[in-house]
Parts: structure tokens; sequence; C-alpha cells
């Protein structure tokens, strides 16, 4: 296989590694986003209650 | 327990009956499926369908055996019973491997008529060897998972995801066991060395599902 | 509840510094790995030329995707002995990863096969192995979700972790009963044994795969537990 096109399939396998690798990390950081944002919740009510007992 | 067995098989007539006409169906389907393009099925195809069959069949008698119990509510009171967990194991896994056989003794003819019958009959033990390992390996894995499927949500769904990756090994040695024998190729060596893995991966399931099974069946 | 959330925050500040410094690491070995790769390492002189190179970045992730499918193993195992909610997070988190890094060696692996043997597919021992592993590993998170009592889920999920690896050797070596194949090309550097240079940055890739899977590991399990934590927290305000 001629060099040049060997390059394009080595690029093309790291790329897509680092692209689905990147995909999760998006995921993943929106599950911890999301749990943050329950977290603050839950906390507000704590507070809400305190305030009204 | 082996009286267990035979009640076992008794009250489930029924799928036996129903098991039989699936595999039969099937293997009328796959005919029409792999003959689309003219000419007959070659054996290297009618080899692993057998296999195909058996293992939906398989699955389908290990649905609908373990559903009955759990509707019936028979399970609660087989717990009850002072018998170890491991040997309901043994007797499940007895009674899924004599329906399996059962319907595998009424489908092969059918298969023969249908398919290759010369080289069945020229091969037949050999063949009952593949089966017979085959048989024991679905039976063993299946009544596992089956126990753990019983109680999930869809149970019907959830029993084929589970048990079809484990079962491929199972499938690509038997499947090629079994279109090796009846497309003449020399029996010998890799029949034996499939015999072999199938031994192999018999013993490694029996022994997960035997460790296991208390845990699986529950308190 | 809030003293608490800022208390285990300050107990998480090392545990957090630890994961910075494991990724760090393994952002360092990888870099390692890639460069030796590129830079020192002779072309391949097997058909596969420059697209051997795929190798340094192909087989540490297939060797941490196994890790990670014998971690959930022994997570599995340990839970059921000793009961220990940890471990099924551990189990969780590590499947999760597995399957993380085993749709990394298809992606990958398939690249390389279109460009070794001109197809995208082949029903080759390794990648086919690796799709079983994939479809497993997808049922595990099928059947967990399928399960409505919480502790039977992290049973059976822990009986099924067992199974599953326990099929992946088994698997492996009943693809190699089939009749061979097409593709005698094996991937991987070719000769008797690897040019030094090649066995670096492979270490390297191996030591940076690892490290990665580590931390990402700790970070999944912090997730798990921040959920569940919530979880409790929740149904103790409803109740």
């Amino acid at each position: 296989m001629p060099l040049a096109e060997a390059v394009k399939y080595v690029a093309a396998a790291y790329g897509a590694v680092l692209v689905v690798f990147v995909a999760y990390l998006i995921v993943a950081g929106r599950r911890l986003a999301r749990l943050q944002r329950e977290l603050r919740s839950l906390e507000d009510e704590v507070a809400r209650r305190r305030r009204e007992a | 327990m082996v009286r267990k067995d035979l009640l076992l098989e008794m009250r489930t007539r029924e799928t036996v009956a129903a098991m039989f006409l699936f595999v039969v169906l099937a293997m009328v389907v796959f005919h029409y499926a792999f003959t689309a393009g003219g000419r007959g099925a070659p054996a290297l195809y009618t080899g692993g369908m057998l296999w195909v069959v058996f293992v939906f069949g398989a699955l389908l008698g290990l649905g609908r055996s373990f559903a009955h119990e759990k509707d019936e509510g028979c399970l609660d009171g087989l717990l009850l019973c002072p018998v170890d967990r491991v040997t309901i194991f043994l007797s499940k896994m007895t009674a899924n491997l004599v329906f399996l056989g059962l319907i595998q003794v009424l489908a092969v003819p059918v298969f023969a008529l249908f398919f290759a019958p010369g080289r069945i009959v020229a091969h037949l033990p050999a063949l009952v060897l593949l089966i017979a390992l085959g048989d024991v390996g679905i039976s063993a894995l299946g009544t596992l998972l089956a126990t753990i499927a019983m109680h999930t949500r869809a149970r019907d769904l959830i029993l084929p995801i589970v048990f079809l990756p484990l079962v491929v090994p199972l499938l690509i040695a038997a499947a090629t066991g079994t279109s090796g024998l009846l497309s003449g190729a020399p029996g010998g060596p890799s029949l034996l060395g499939r015999a072999a893995f199938l031994l192999v991966y018999d013993g490694v399931f029996l022994v997960l599902a035997y460790g296991t099974y208390d845990v699986a069946i529950g308190e | 509840m809030t003293v608490a959330a800022r208390g285990s925050s300050a107990r998480a500040r090392p545990a957090t510094a630890t994961t910075v410094a494991v990724l760090a690491a393994a952002a360092a070995f990888l870099l390692a790995d890639v460069l030796v790769g590129f830079l020192a390492a002779p072309t391949d002189a097997s058909t596969l030329g420059f697209t051997q190179k795929i190798f340094y970045v192909h087989a540490p992730i297939a060797e941490t995707a196994l890790l990670a499918y014998a971690v959930a193993f022994v997570a599995a195992l340990l839970f059921l002995r000793r009961d220990d909610p940890r471990y099924d997070r551990l189990g969780l988190a590590a499947v999760r990863l597995g399957l993380l890094f085993s749709v990394l060696v298809m992606v990958s692996g398939v690249i390389w096969g279109r460009a070794a043997w001109g197809v995208w597919w082949a029903w080759e021992p390794r990648l086919t192995t690796f799709l079983i592993a994939c479809l497993l590993y997808a049922g595990y998170f099928v059947l967990r979700g399928a399960v409505d009592d919480e502790s039977r889920r992290a049973t059976f999920a822990a009986l099924y972790a067992i199974v599953a690896f326990v099929d992946v050797p088994i698997t492996f070596f009943a693809t190699r009963l089939l009749p061979a194949g097409l593709h005698p090309v094996v991937l991987g550097p070719s000769g008797s044994g690897m040019a030094w240079r090649d066995l670096v940055a492979f270490l390297c890739g191996t030591a940076g795969m690892t490290l990665l899977f580590v931390g990402l590991l700790r970070i999944e399990m912090g997730i798990e537990a921040l959920r569940e934590g919530l979880r409790d927290l929740a149904d103790r305000l409803e109740g």
C-alpha cells in the first residue's frame, strides 16, 4: 500500500479512537452534571424544609 | 428428585409438542430461506441450521418451563423443601435436557428427510455424540440463565439476550462439526477436536452453574 | 446534609488529586507510546507497512479491555462473597469501561482490517471475540436494567459478569475452530519478536492505557457513589 494511503488509514484509526473516547467523556460529563444539578436541588429542598421547621 | 423430574415432564407436555412443532416449522422456513437462490441448501449451511433450530427451540422451552413455575408459584414451594439448591439445579437441568433430547429424537429424522438422508444415517453415532455434548452445554447454561431471567421484567427478551452470546462457542463447535459430517469432510481429528472442545465447554459451564446456582435461585 | 456533602468533598480532594495524577501519568505514557512508535520504531517489513503503526494504540486498548473484564470478574466474586455494594459499583464501572475499550478495539481493528485485508469486516478470531465481548457486556447493562429489586440486580449482575468473563477465552478458542480465514496476515509487528523500539512503544502504550483505565475507573466509581448517595438522600427526604 502506498505510504500516502496508509497514512490516511492510520490517521483514521487514531482519529476514530479519539472521537469515540471524547464522546464517552462528553456523556460521562453530562451524567455528572445531571447528578450535580440533582444534588443542588436536594440541598435546596433540605434548606427549605429547615426554614419551615 | 427423579420423581420430581418426571412430574416436571408431565406438567409441561404441551411444551414438548410446541417445541417440536416450532423446530419443524423453523426447518421449513430455513429451507425456503436458503434455497431462495434457486439451488438446494449446501451441506455447509444445513449443519449450522440444525443447531440454530435446536438453540432457539431450547430457548423457547427454557422460557416456558420457568415461566410456568413462576406463575404457578411452584417455586416458593420448591424452596421450602429441605432440598439442596444445587439438587434443584440438577433436576431442572436434567428435565430440560430430557425435553431437548426428546425434541431432537423427533426432529433429526425430519431434518434427514428434508435435507440429507444418506449422510445422517452414515454418520449417526458421531452426530449423536455431537448432539449429546451440545445438549449438555445448552441445558446447563440455559437452566442457570433461565433462573436468573425469571426474576427480570421482560423475561422473554432477557433470556435470549444473555443466552445467545454465551452459547456462541458451543454453536461454532457443534455446527462446524455437524456441517463437516454432512458434507462428507473427513471426520477424524477435526471431529474429535470439536467433541473435546464441547466437552471442555460443558465441563466449565456445568461447574459454574453448579457452583453459583444457590445464589441464582435466591432466597 | 450540606455539611455532610461539604465534608465528603473535603475527603474527596486527596482522592481527586490521585486521580488527576494517575491520568497525567497515563497521558505521559501514551504520548511516549506514540512518539516512540512513530519516530523511533522502523516501518514494518511485512505487507502491513506503515499501517502497522495502528498496533501501538490497538493492542494496548485490547489488553486494557480484557483487564477491565478481569477486574469486573474479581469484583463480582468479591461481591458475592462479601456482599459489599462497593464491589458492585466497581464491577459496574469496570464493565462500562471494558465495553468502551472493546468498542475502541473494534473501531481501530475494523479500520486496520480494511487497510490490511481490503475488507471492512472479517470473521477473524480476535475481532470476533471482541464483538462477542461487546454483545456480552452490553447484555450486562440490559440485565441490570431489567431487574427491579436492587439486591437482586447486583447479585445477578455479578453472576453474569463471572459467566461472561469465563466465556471470553472460550469464545476465542472456538473461533479458531472455524475453517481457516482468508486473512492470514496477523495484525502486529512482523518478525519473530518485536524490535526493541516496538516493544518500548508497546509497553508504554500498555502502561498508559492501564493507568487511563484506573483513572477512569476512579471517576466512574465516584459518579456511581454520588448517584447512589443522592438516591438515598432523596429516599430519606420522601420517607
